[in-house]
């Protein structure tokens, strides 16, 4: 049993990435995606915190930087529900293969 | 006499001036008034012009009194006889380091300008008179047969265009600058194309306006060189500042210059190859060709020759030689076979106005003057002969019709008579004086010349007895002999006195306007002597030697001369007795070029007109639209589609891509950044 290392994270970044990005592709419930999402930018936060954990150069910006994509993310998670929500009262769904209307 | 008039008489020649343009305004403004159809824009204008000539002939008589008494005080009489008024104030700012330049107005009279100001205004009232009878129809409703359509009259408009022209004319006869002499050389130009078109729906009278008006353009082209050089190397347009500057100027820009203003000339005076469009201008009313395309608007080329004379080096002075030498030839042959009455009359003034430019080229200054004011006179009085025979035969101008119109049209008849021999050159008639002084001057020159010129020693001569010949021709056909058609003969009439009284002042000015004492004197004419004053000084020392050798050989001169006018007057008898004047020369090959008039409308048309019109065909073709979907790349509107349409159907596959599906876009997405990450560790190994 290794001790574990700055490979390790970016591994399970990785890993929460593609998750997400395939969460984001494939659902095709609005919230599914947007739950997607969060895993994506829970993958980038993941990075941010192991770098500055494991590389001299950093002291405290990765923990800045998480704290700020977090914020980011409930901000965003906010506007997403509230489109997601008027879409919902537009269409009665929350399918986004009916958003459509941009279609060429 | 008024006090602005008695410090500067020059005055009387800018009233001269200004007073058909008065005219010319007020009948624009009258225009307007619809059905205005009366006499009274004729008697108007003739009246003013009227005026206008009594004012020269006053401003004459007294510039001839001023001349004399003021001889020595040629500030004096500058001041007297010329004004300026800046128009235009170029340069001259506080950044600017060019010394500032002004375009002027003004007017300069000496002693041509006064003789011609007089002749135009004289000859015009007298044709303005002529054209109260000439036009008359013109002011009810009038049937135009050629065209075959009924129209209002035009009387006014007719009366509008001429004192447009008077004044133009007017303009540059009075101007001191070449800008101003620009200007109404323009003036003169478009009130002659609205006159040749007068009988706009004639198809042939419209074409041959424009061909008036872009022959013209081509001379007028010239003429702006010339500006354009003057205003490069002198920075003035202003004539005695040109003339006084001119030897200093390099020698290209001399040159230029020199041709340039011929070149103007040659387009308004009908030079070769500038020639086309006078006969064809005979469409028009014959007055107007008698006032504009015989008497005064042709002569402007001559008079600005004359007037620009010191700006020509030898070698310009040489190519106007033969060029008027050229012209004054081919016309006269040419003269030699036409039927129409006009158009005889309109290639012998071709011919009289190559002859002058001979003259000039030689430098015969006061002798081609003296001929341009002459022969203004008879040829006026022959084209309103002609014009008093159309309107008595109700419009033919075919001389193989007439003939014997003598008995019926004796006034016409013999006042014409006396404008042959004149332009034949029968001694002691204007035209004889005139004619004898260029060809003394011919003879002298080439005596005196160490090089031989034989071409243009001898086609003066020849040109005099063909002159003879086809003036006299011309006459035996419509006064002499039996009429040749009895129809028309029977209904001819002579015109009304208001047509008739002008030829008869034309015939005796005719006569004795170049009289002198002795009268049998060449040298003594009055006429000339005049001339002489306005003659630039050079050409005394210059030609000096000329005119000694010319004294030698005086009777010389006057023998060949009578000789050759004596034997082509016999020609024309004898084959008027033989009844085969109307016969075409032998051999048939000759009489078929003479037809053609030396192909020069054919090689236009060939070498210009066509091309022209193939051009823009092609490019007409290429704007059409075309009917060819999708691609036709051979015009304008089918590349533009065809740009188009490409883009269209790029569009159409280009869309598809836009699914609206979120997941195609995230897999994109996705693709991307992998492929992108892939390149990047490849890159970075």
């Amino acid at each position: 049993m290794t001790e574990l290392g700055l490979t390790h994270f970016l591994i399970l970044s990785a890993f929460l990435f593609a998750c997400g990005l395939l969460c984001i592709a494939t659902k095709r419930n609005a919230v599914g995606i947007l739950m997607g999402v969060e895993l994506v930018l829970n993958a980038a936060n993941i990075n941010f915190v192991a770098f500055t954990r494991y590389l001299p150069g950093f002291r405290i910006e990765g923990q800045v930087f998480a704290v700020l994509v977090i914020v980011l993310a409930a901000a965003e998670a906010a506007v997403a529900l509230a489109i997601i929500l008027n879409f919902y009262n537009n269409r009665g769904t929350v399918d986004v293969d009916q958003a459509n209307d941009l279609k060429g | 006499m008024p006090e602005f008039l008695r410090e500067v008489p020059g005055r009387l020649f800018l009233v001269a001036t200004l007073l058909p343009l008065f005219a010319f305004a007020v009948l624009l403004a009258a225009g307007t008034v619809r059905r205005f159809r009366s006499p009274l824009p004729g008697y108007f204008a003739s009246f003013l012009l009227a005026v206008a000539a009594s004012c020269s002939v006053i401003g004459l008589s007294w510039f001839l009194q001023d001349a004399e008494s003021l001889r020595d005080q040629s500030k004096a009489m500058a001041a007297r006889w010329g004004e300026r008024v800046e128009w235009l104030h170029l340069g001259g700012w506080k950044a600017d380091a060019r010394p500032a330049r002004s375009i002027d107005l003004g007017y300069r009279i000496d002693h041509l300008t006064a003789l011609m100001v007089t002749m135009v205004t004289v000859v015009g009232t007298l044709i303005f008179l002529f054209s109260l009878g000439y036009m008359k129809d013109e002011q009810a409703e009038v049937e135009d047969h050629h065209a075959h359509v009924r129209r209002r009259g035009r009387f006014g408009r007719f009366y509008l265009y001429l004192s447009l022209f008077a004044f133009s004319m007017l303009n540059i006869l009075i101007a001191d600058n070449l800008f101003q002499i620009f200007v109404g050389w323009e003036l003169v130009g478009v009130s002659s194309f609205f006159l040749i078109g007068f009988y706009t729906e004639r198809r042939s009278a419209s074409t041959a306006a424009n061909k008036a008006f872009i022959v013209n353009r081509v001379g007028d082209a010239g003429l702006l060189v010339a500006l354009a050089v003057a205003w490069f190397h002198v920075g003035s347009f202003n004539l005695d500042e040109l003339f006084a500057k001119a030897a200093h100027l390099p020698a290209d820009a001399i040159l230029l210059l020199g041709l340039g203003i011929f070149c103007g000339c040659a387009g308004k005076s009908a030079q070769v190859p500038l020639h086309t469009w006078l006969p064809d201008a005979m469409e028009g009313p014959t007055p107007v060709s008698a006032l504009i395309h015989a008497a005064t608007m042709v002569a402007a080329g001559v008079y600005l020759v004359g007037r620009c004379w010191v700006l020509f080096t030898p070698d310009v002075l040489l190519v106007i030689a033969y060029l008027g030498a050229a012209t004054m030839i081919l016309s006269a042959l040419v003269a030699v076979v036409q039927t129409d009455i006009k158009r005889v009359l309109a290639y012998s003034t071709c011919s009289q106005l190559g002859f002058m430019m001979l003259a000039l080229g030689l430098g015969a200054w006061t002798a081609a003057l003296l001929h341009l004011l002459t022969h203004a006179f008879f040829k006026a009085l022959l084209f309103l002969g002609a014009g008093s025979v159309i309107h008595g035969l109700h419009h033919e101008q075919d001389l193989s019709k007439m003939g014997g119109l003598r008995r019926k049209m004796p006034v016409t008849a013999y006042t014409m008579f006396v404008g042959v021999l004149a332009i034949a050159g029968m001694p002691l008639l204007s035209g004889w004086y005139s004619k004898e002084l260029i060809l003394s001057h011919v003879i002298g020159s080439a005596a005196a010349d160490g090089v031989a010129r034989p071409l243009l020693t001898f086609l003066p001569f020849l040109t005099a007895g063909l002159t003879s010949y086809y003036m006299f021709r011309l006459w035996f056909l419509a006064f002499a002999g039996e009429p040749r058609d009895r129809h028309l003969f029977e209904h001819a009439h002579e015109s009304p006195a208001v047509m008739t009284l002008p030829l008869l002042v034309l015939a005796a000015f005719s006569v004795g306007v170049a009289w002198g004492w002795p009268v049998w004197s060449v040298e003594s004419s009055q006429l000339a002597k005049v001339l002489h004053h306005a003659q630039p000084p050079v050409l005394d020392v210059k030609y000096h030697a000329i005119h000694g050798k010319a004294e030698e050989h005086h009777l010389l001169t006057t023998a060949l001369a009578l000789g050759v006018a004596a034997f082509g007057f016999a020609v024309a008898i004898a084959r008027h007795r033989a009844g085969t004047l109307l016969t075409p020369p032998r051999p048939a090959v000759l009489a078929q070029v003479l037809r053609k008039k030396f192909y020069f409308d054919e090689l236009y048309a060939a070498a210009f007109t066509q091309p022209t019109v193939e051009l823009a065909k092609l490019s007409a073709a290429a704007d059409k639209r075309p009917d060819v979907r999708p691609f036709n790349l051979r015009s304008l509107d089918g590349v533009l589609n065809a740009i188009a349409d490409s883009l269209v159907a790029l569009g159409t596959v280009v869309r598809r891509l836009q699914t609206g599906q979120l997941r195609t876009y995230i897999l994109a997405l996705g693709l991307t950044l992998a492929a992108g990450l892939g390149i990047l560790l490849r890159l970075s190994r």
